[in-house]
């Protein structure tokens, strides 16, 4: 008995050991999403504009419009307003759309399917494809691949993604026809039930062929426009990256080891360039998810893009605060994971 | 301008095929005879169903298929016709009005029109008090009369009246009773995302920012004719460029929220005709009184005469006309023999002069940011000024901004630009909106001149207790003329309501609804 009392605090302190990284990145956490929280709600409330006055429309009187004020809690002092919110947070009330009058968790419910779809899709073409052709591009430095490379990052940087959208709308859906020229997969068309938003995986789960097909091919140009104009970064910096690892004294040694120039490549100096580059596909993960908004408005892609594109133009605060919420917990948990995976890729990171 | 090029030739590679719905109930063969479905594509969503809340373009093409009103205007006119009441009299003082309604009208919900159900509607517009509630605000008293009669009291007498009634929706009260709560006693929640009229056409399933799908009503009171469509899909399309390929495409067949600009270029896509209807709006330019030089008449007169009525109408490539004054021409034929509006720097610069502003000043236009019109009359006026001596800067803001910085004398520019709608067939009811001085910005109306004057008030208030409407009118166009006089703002141009359409199509939209509005009953293809 005495024993493990002695023992307990011993115990004790090996887990703290084990959790107090767990812990203070937690904590680390909340205070990022706290202050994202806090400065979008500042911010909201310092721009002269009146959504109340919005919402009740074009020829409400000062009545009318004070009713909606009102019933929106708009009337209330600003402290008492931001309190509420944060503690609505802890409920998982997220307050209720201005111009909708619904629940706004209901509407991030409803619409973030769809957008994580598109992100999801585009995510991982960027990653495979990014890794893939900077590992070309550092490999084979003077192909016509890795010249023509270097102008498309350039371009698709440079173009506006709606432009990009635009484009291909233009030569892939309406001249060419090989795609739909916009929206999702049409549910009620094909009688798929909605499980999990997802249009890909909804037809999937309900065995339906032709709307999985439709699916995808919805989802081909929007993908490639936020592909388009989100790889070059990946690209560029698995490159550079690689082409960094490639000089370096251990491949030499590989190779006068006699070890093919393909096992080089991809387990030796990929696996150590990697590093650099999963950073920044955490990083873009979160850009995806602002940058589809654009995306989304060019396609008529019903997701949150074009729900906070709807809140803005309406200065809906809940929403808007919301999807501020969304994209930073996203954010912040994709770059913890992305931490998390350092020392699998890298032993000497665990020290 | 390449992309519209390659738009033109894929779609002369492509065949106009007509979407043929599959989706019109079964139930009964009438509706399923010839199913034509009709397309219409908006760039924004309705943010409810609920027709007491309703009150923008996006929402009125929902409400007026859904839903009706005891009566409605003639489609393409701004005449009263009956609806859901067949008949109906006015007593001698004007105060009382006596409806009978329609015998066999359904709702969706399958309880039958009557005299109690509709006060029970018209009284929940009145307790929701929002969007068309504001046409109600002379009611004294709604009640039902057995089971066919309903009578409306005023409280002073309106012989416009009947001119609002068709923004007053009938919903089913059966629909109130069954989804009221204590919290919610009037059903709003319910009435959101639900609906229950007795319209041509009721909700199938509304995907959230997608569309939403209207089919058309097996009992309903008229019967549908051939060409008529018998179902309707409300898409959103946020981006116009998106939705005119798509209309091109032949995927969509009307649009909605199109800007004259882009009306002159869809008229060259192939497969597409420009829709025109009457219009009855003008974009104003509205001058702040209450400060600095636009206090003086003279001033804001050199202003007017500076603008480039031309200039406007150019950039609308015949999609508008000049402006003769406050009141749109379609109101009354003396309103369009007025002159229309002209340029003349000279008489501008002796006048600025005149009122001792011979070297000029500095004022702030504030416009629309994103609206090509809003920011082109906004450089063109800057232009303008320029040649008389007057600085214009220039403050290009979104509208919720724009609507906070008039909501306040000191906030609000010195010059700006409003799209002025008429809302109902009474002229006096929308020079109400942008003269009386009950209206003013800070008051939450659409008085940005911030011109003040109780005899003008009285004047306008006056209008519509006229009975006889040849006065009504005469009296009318004496308050337009006069205050046309007093140069409250620039009359920049009467677009015209254009809206590209696919081929085939016959139909009006609603200017009165906003513009972009769309009563399929009354639409027909023949393709």
């Amino acid at each position: 008995m005495s024993s493990i009392l002695k023992r307990a605090p011993a115990a004790f302190s090996i887990l703290k050991k084990k959790f107090q990284p767990f812990v203070s990145s937690l904590l680390w956490m909340l205070v990022v999403v706290w202050t994202a929280v806090t400065l979008t709600f500042i911010m909201s409330r310092l721009i002269p504009a009146d959504p109340a006055r919005l919402a009740a429309g074009l020829q409400a009187g000062q009545e009318q419009v004070e009713e909606v004020r009102k019933q929106l809690g708009l009337d209330r002092p600003l402290l008492e307003q931001y309190a509420n919110y944060l503690s609505g947070i802890l409920r998982f009330d997220l307050g209720k759309s201005i111009q909708t009058r619904q629940p706004v968790i209901d509407d991030i419910r409803e619409y973030l399917p769809a957008t994580l779809e598109l992100v999801f899709a585009a995510f991982f073409t960027i990653t495979f494809l990014g890794i893939l052709l900077g590992v070309l591009w550092a490999r084979f430095p003077k192909s016509i691949l890795s010249k023509s490379l270097s102008v498309f990052t350039v371009l698709g940087v440079a173009l506006p993604v709606f432009w990009i959208g635009l484009i291909l709308q233009v030569i892939f859906a309406a001249n060419l026809k090989l795609f739909p020229l916009a929206g999702n997969l049409p549910y009620s068309k094909y009688q798929v039930e909605s499980i999990t938003g997802m249009g890909t995986i909804d037809s999937i789960l309900s065995g339906n062929i032709p709307a999985f097909k439709t699916a995808i091919f919805a989802l081909v140009l929007p993908v490639t426009a936020l592909v388009i104009s989100q790889i070059a970064i990946s690209i560029r910096l698995t490159r550079s990256s690689m082409a960094s690892e490639l000089q370096k004294p251990y491949i030499n040694a590989a190779r006068a080891r006699g070890v093919s120039e393909w096992r080089i490549t991809v387990f030796d100096a990929l696996r150590n360039a990697l590093n650099p580059v999963i950073t920044m596909l955490g990083l873009q993960f979160g850009w995806l998810l602002g940058g589809t908004i654009l995306v989304e408005v060019v396609f008529s892609w019903p997701g949150l893009g074009l729900y906070a594109f709807n809140a803005f133009r309406t200065f809906d605060y809940n929403p808007i605060l919301a999807i501020t919420l969304v994209i930073t917990i996203v954010f912040v948990v994709v770059n913890q994971l992305v931490s998390m995976l350092y020392p699998v890729l890298d032993p000497r990171i665990k020290k | 301008m390449k992309s519209i090029k390659l738009l033109r030739i894929g779609a002369l590679l492509s065949a106009s095929v007509f979407i043929v719905s599959c989706s019109t109930s079964s139930d009964d063969g009438s509706l399923d005879s010839m199913p034509v479905t009709a397309v219409y594509s908006n760039i924004a969503e309705t943010p409810t169903l609920d027709p007491a809340i309703i009150f923008s373009s996006d929402g009125f093409v929902f409400a007026r298929n859904v839903y009706e009103g005891l009566v409605e205007y003639k489609p393409g006119t701004v005449d009263i016709q009956p609806l859901l009441a067949e008949s109906w009299e006015t007593s001698e003082d004007g105060l009382t009005f006596t409806f009978k309604l329609k015998p066999g009208v359904k709702f969706h919900d399958g309880s039958d029109l009557n005299a109690d159900g509709v006060v029970a509607a018209l009284k929940r517009i009145q307790e929701v008090n929002q969007g068309p509630g504001s046409f109600m605000t002379n009611i004294s008293d709604i009640s039902a009369n057995g089971t066919d009669t309903v009578i409306i009291k005023l409280e002073n007498v309106d012989h416009t009246f009947l001119g609002k009634l068709p923004k007053l929706p009938i919903v089913s009260s059966a629909a109130i009773d069954a989804n009221k709560t204590d919290s919610d006693p009037l059903a709003s929640e319910w009435f959101a995302v639900n609906s229950a009229g007795t319209g041509p056409y009721k909700l199938d399933n509304w995907q959230r920012n997608q569309a939403i799908n209207l089919v058309g009503f097996n009992d309903y009171w008229r019967e549908f004719e051939d060409g008529t469509p018998t179902s309707v899909v409300l898409r959103v399309d946020p981006d116009i460029a998106t939705a005119m390929q798509l209309l091109e495409a032949g995927e969509i067949d009307f649009m909605g929220s199109v800007g004259p600009d882009d009306s002159a270029r869809a008229k060259e896509m192939s497969g597409v005709q420009v829709l025109e209807s009457p219009s009855y709006y003008g974009q104003i330019m509205p001058m702040n009184v209450t400060r600095g030089p636009l206090q003086d008449v003279k001033v804001r007169k050199a202003i007017a005469l500076a603008f480039d009525y031309q200039g406007m109408v150019d950039f609308y490539q015949g999609y508008a006309e000049g402006s003769t004054g406050p009141i749109p021409t379609g109101f009354s034929e003396k309103i369009g023999e007025r002159p229309a509006y002209q340029q003349n720097i000279e008489e501008a610069k002796a006048l600025l002069a005149e009122a001792g502003y011979a070297d000029g000043f500095e004022i702030e236009y504030i416009g629309l940011k994103g609206l090509s019109y809003f920011e082109f009359a906004g450089t063109l006026i800057e232009q303008n000024l320029k040649e008389i001596g007057i600085t214009v800067k220039q403050t290009l803001i979104p509208w919720p901004e724009m609507a906070a910085a008039y909501s306040s004398r000191e906030t609000a520019g010195d010059i700006s630009f409003l799209n002025m709608s008429a809302f109902t067939n009474d002229a006096g009811q929308y020079l109400g909106q942008a003269y009386l001085s009950t209206n003013t910005g800070d008051k939450g109306g659409y008085n940005w001149s911030f011109y003040e004057n109780e005899d003008l008030d009285s004047r306008i208030n006056a209008l519509s207790q006229i009975a006889n409407p040849e006065e009504r009118m005469a009296a009318t166009e004496q308050v337009n003329a006069d205050i046309a006089d007093l140069y409250l703002a620039i009359y920049v141009t009467q677009p015209k309501l254009a809206q590209p359409v696919k081929a085939g199509w016959t139909g009006y939209y609603d200017s009165l609804d906003a513009n972009y509005s769309v009563r399929f009953f009354y639409t027909r293809y023949n393709g």
